[in-house]
């Protein structure tokens, strides 16, 4: 009973799934059962990528999935890397939200403005001397 | 705290980029609200916004993203961060891939709805085959359960209560235990925001999945006995 449910109640949240799907402009309707199946597949590939990668994390005896991990992973399977193999960010690349890469080299400030923080610093400086 | 920042940009577009007359750029601004920019999922942050979509609304939840990969993986693995959030990434890439190749045989059709025949296609076209078996599978049990719902459908009304008295398309009359048609009332609020507007009937013979309709409700009565030999 419970497989029964589980197999027909997807675990993605369906409206959010739409709204990817209309973040392109040419999608206009999507039937109910398409958008059900697109969410479910998306929960099988989601699997894919799961079970991949860990079997590449294993073969170099690691415990955490790193991006070269997921990149092997998907390099192997020929449908999956023709799509998704330009979306990866390079070896080189930070990932949008990493703040360990943000760490390592502060953005340059715009031409014209300086850091917020010089400003505070020569204020504390004018402080001290008077 | 001040948007405006140092460059002080993000205030004056708004009220003069994009109302394309004179005219309704006065009343928009003597009205004080700018109904072309009013989404309901923004708040009233800067400019940079107006254009762009939410991160969140790009991607599926990062926590359902890791609860799903949990079940695979073995108990002791760890993701590293920049994957969890580049795998976010590419479920949406791939929900767009399948999506975009979908649509392309719709409007090649000269339809306007995208049906389930033409995502199958997509997942085949694609190179998804092994999906293709679980997701019949899975379409099938959905269009039972929303056939159980209460779409009447020509051969016979069905209705769920809650004393679970069930009547199927033959005629019969049928009742089951506590746990038989639990799926189907999980499914039901669930499913009910769905219904409107939407094309799809439960009893349509338009499945080339299941052999043939009458198969397919076939396979429905069948299931039944089943449950009722359990419960």
């Amino acid at each position: 009973m419970a497989e029964e449910a589980a197999t027909t109640r997807p675990e993605f949240p369906i409206g959010r799934v739409k709204k990817i799907m209309k973040l392109d402009k040419d999608i206009n309707k999507i039937n109910s059962e398409a958008l059900h199946l697109i969410t479910y597949s998306t929960e099988l590939f989601l699997r894919f990528l799961a079970e991949k990668s860990s079997v590449v994390t294993a073969e170099n005896k690691r415990k955490t999935i790193n991006l070269d991990h997921l990149r092997t992973a998907v390099k192997r399977h020929q449908p999956t890397s023709d799509f998704l193999l330009d979306s990866l960010p390079l070896p080189a690349q930070p990932v949008r939200n990493t703040k360990s890469v943000s760490d390592k080299k502060a953005p340059a400030p715009p031409v014209g403005t300086r850091r917020i923080d010089d400003f505070f610093n020569k204020g504390k400086a004018k402080v001290d001397s008077s | 705290m001040e948007r405006g920042g140092f460059h002080g940009y993000h205030k004056l577009p708004l009220n003069t980029t994009t109302p394309s007359k004179p005219e309704k750029f006065l009343m928009a601004e003597s009205s004080m609200h700018l109904p072309e920019f009013n989404q309901p999922n923004k708040t009233s942050n800067g400019s940079e916004e107006e254009c762009t979509v939410r991160e969140q609304d790009r991607f599926m939840p990062i926590a359902n993203v890791i609860r799903i990969m949990r079940r695979i993986l073995p108990a002791h693995a760890k993701i590293s961060d920049d994957s969890k959030e580049t795998i976010q990434e590419c479920v949406s890439e791939y929900i767009s891939f399948i999506t975009g190749e979908a649509n392309e045989r719709c409007q090649r059709e000269q339809r306007k709805t995208i049906t389930a025949e033409d995502v199958l296609w997509a997942m085949s076209k694609l190179g998804f085959d092994d999906y293709i078996e679980p997701l019949t599978l899975y379409l099938h049990r959905y269009r039972e359960l929303e056939g159980e719902r209460g779409v009447s459908c020509g051969s016979g009304s069905v209705s769920m209560t809650n004393g679970l008295v069930v009547k199927r398309p033959n005629g019969s009359m049928a009742e089951y235990g506590p746990y038989g048609p639990v799926p189907g009332i999980h499914m039901t609020p669930y499913h009910y925001r769905h219904q409107n507007g939407f094309v799809f009937s439960g009893n349509e013979p338009s499945s080339k999945m299941s052999g043939s309709s009458s198969a397919a409700s076939g396979a429905r009565v069948e299931l039944y006995p089943t449950q009722q030999h359990k419960y």
